[in-house]
């Protein structure tokens, strides 16, 4: 339970690389889409400017045309010269504002269309100017009737200006109306576009939810499948292990019993059954260890204070560190670490049990147990003054029967340490070791702290 | 001494432990699984049964219910478990015996198991449990 069922870190990685991509996506069509109509509206309101204003110079024009007609009738009807030479100042005036207006909407023409029949006017425009001047030189001489009469022949000319200054402005008007609806079309697109735009959005991050969330699951699943899996294992090891067990220790017994009757036959000094019993013992203790070791995994959950383990098993080996001579110091601070209480306790009894047993044959044993949190874990330290070991021999020596060739006369399965590994690697932590040839060695057990209130007393 | 009957379907161990038990005074009548032992329970009641628990037939377990329920819990016979199961505690609690010995035993530890068991079967309780 301690390894927990989160996913690993790369499918969160994944999950939120996909979020993000999709936000990124959304905003830079966003933005995208906002700057294609911005620029389209842009269009269509100088259209609709444009237009409007040439149907407003064009109205200006088709007035100052008639204006212009009327003064000519006018100077063929006056006498007076006076009066025809200030009719010819304001011919001349209006003549110069027509220029001016053609200029200025010259420059606001839109369309193919348009510029064709606006030149078409023009050159119709430019074409009356002789005729007109005609007129004005006979209206000067007052030769009336000459006059009418070339004014009249010019009236279809000037009825073609008239009809296709009509034309430029319905043109005109109906580009500015065509503006204005395109303009309200595309603001209807872009509505549209960020209502869709919201609605993939939305969309975009439910499918991504889901797919995350899918994800998720079958990663829980896959680690469900594997812990089921693991489970299943180490309950059958548990029963293989406890089903050897029981197959030895069977005959182990018969061996035990026959002793007393075997002993009766004996002479007393006899050594047989001394080293039968040894031998009986060391069968005894290999069982037992192996049985421990298979069932390690089985039976690590649970948290313990170290503390109390700890004062355990210094009241089991005070009595033997005594008769020894030997000194056994505790310092271990109360803590609450996830590990079975039975597993430490066995992990600890081991390792006080190598201090003990490989001391120096010249120096009482001296075994100090200290314990303290360090890091978010928990460290404890058993460390001894015994014969130590290699930095080769330190890196083999929690290997399954592992038995150092210098120590190899000592009674001993070669499984203690790996207990006491198997035990700090099954509750989630590490047995590492420090030693100096001759002059003892240091283990470290490194737990796991419990994020739960340490327990009373 | 004391009649005892010795069940187990291990025949070398419960040869020994006839040998070793009559060495020490007692007299002894050996079954190899539960239905024998019953048989031999009902012929003559025993002071003592030293039982294993995984037999043949008839568990150990299963042959102690069967003899509570024959007489009625009216005769307790006191039951000394003797067994190389990984939970022997947890088998004895089961069949409400203090007394259990995990295999391999010294044959001393047996010796004052059963002097324990028998002294405590003629007090009127027996108390506490033993330690194996």
């Amino acid at each position: 339970m301690q390894n927990g069922q989160r996913p690993p870190r790369q499918t969160m990685g994944l999950i939120t690389l996909a979020f993000l991509a999709v936000g990124i996506g959304a905003l830079a069509i966003t933005l995208v889409a906002m700057g294609q109509s911005r620029r389209l509206m842009t269009g269509a309101r100088e259209v609709a400017a444009s237009s409007l204003t040439s149907v407003r110079l064009l109205g200006h024009l088709d007035a100052d045309l008639q204006k212009r007609r009327i003064l000519v009738d006018d100077h063929i009807f006056a006498k007076a010269p006076s009066e025809m030479k200030e009719l010819d100042a304001q011919i001349l005036a209006i003549d110069e504002e027509i220029r001016a207006t053609s200029r200025m909407y010259d420059r606001w023409t839109n369309w193919p269309q348009e510029r064709e029949i606006w030149a078409r006017t023009q050159s119709d425009l430019a074409a009356l100017d002789a005729p007109t001047a005609r007129v004005l030189a006979l209206s000067r001489q007052n030769r009336d009737v000459e006059a009418r009469e070339v004014m009249s022949q010019v009236s279809v000319e000037w009825a073609q200006v008239g009809e296709d200054l009509e034309a430029l402005i319905a043109l005109n008007d109906r580009g500015a109306a065509d503006s204005l609806a395109r303009m309200s079309v595309i603001g209807r697109h872009l509505n549209e576009l960020l209502l869709g735009l919201g609605l993939a959005g939305l969309l975009a991050t439910l499918a991504a939810g889901r797919w995350a969330s899918r994800q998720v699951a079958r990663r829980e699943a896959k680690v469900a499948t594997h812990t089921q899996g693991l489970e299943a294992r180490n309950r059958e090891l548990d029963a293989f292990a406890g089903r050897v067990a029981h197959d030895v220790r069977g005959p182990l017994t018969t061996l035990k019993l026959a002793m007393p009757a075997l002993g009766a036959k004996l002479p007393k000094d006899d050594r047989t059954l001394e080293l039968l019993g040894r031998g009986i013992g060391r069968m005894e203790s290999l069982v037992e260890d192996l049985l421990t070791l298979a069932r390690v995994e089985s039976q690590a959950t649970g948290n313990c204070d170290p503390a109390a383990v700890v004062a355990e098993v210094e009241a089991d080996f005070a009595p033997r560190i005594a008769a020894e001579n030997g000194a056994l110091r505790v310092a271990v601070h109360h803590a609450d670490v996830s590990c079975s209480g039975g597993l430490l306790r066995q992990a600890v009894t081991n390792l006080v049990e190598n201090a003990v047993k490989y001391h120096r044959p010249e120096a009482a044993p001296e075994v100090e147990i200290s314990g303290a949190p360090s890091d978010g874990s928990y460290d404890l330290r058993v460390t001894d003054n015994g014969v130590g070991m290699s930095a080769e021999e330190a890196e083999h020596v929690a290997q399954p029967f592992y038995r150092s060739p210098r120590t190899q006369d000592r009674p001993g399965t070669g499984l203690g340490l790996s207990i006491v590994r198997r035990v700090a690697e099954a509750s989630g932590g590490k047995l590492s070791v420090q030693s100096w040839l001759g002059r003892g060695s240091t283990f470290v057990v490194r737990l796991p702290l419990a994020k739960m209130i340490p327990p009373r007393g | 001494m004391a009649n005892l009957l010795v069940v187990d379907d291990d025949q070398d161990l419960a040869e020994l432990l006839t040998g070793y038990l009559e060495s020490q005074g007692h007299s002894v009548r050996v079954a190899h699984d539960g239905l024998e032992g019953l048989r031999l329970v009902s012929e003559r009641q025993p002071d003592l049964v030293l039982l294993d628990v995984e037999m043949p037939f008839v568990s150990g377990p299963q042959m102690s219910y069967q003899m509570v329920l024959r007489d009625c819990g009216e005769e307790l016979i006191p039951v000394v478990l003797l067994s190389a199961v990984t939970n022997l505690h947890r088998a004895a609690a089961r069949v409400g015996t203090p007394y259990f010995l995990g295999k391999p035993f010294d044959p001393g530890a047996l010796s004052r198991l059963v002097a324990r068991a028998l002294a405590e079967r003629r007090a009127p309780s027996p108390g506490q449990a033993a330690s194996p």
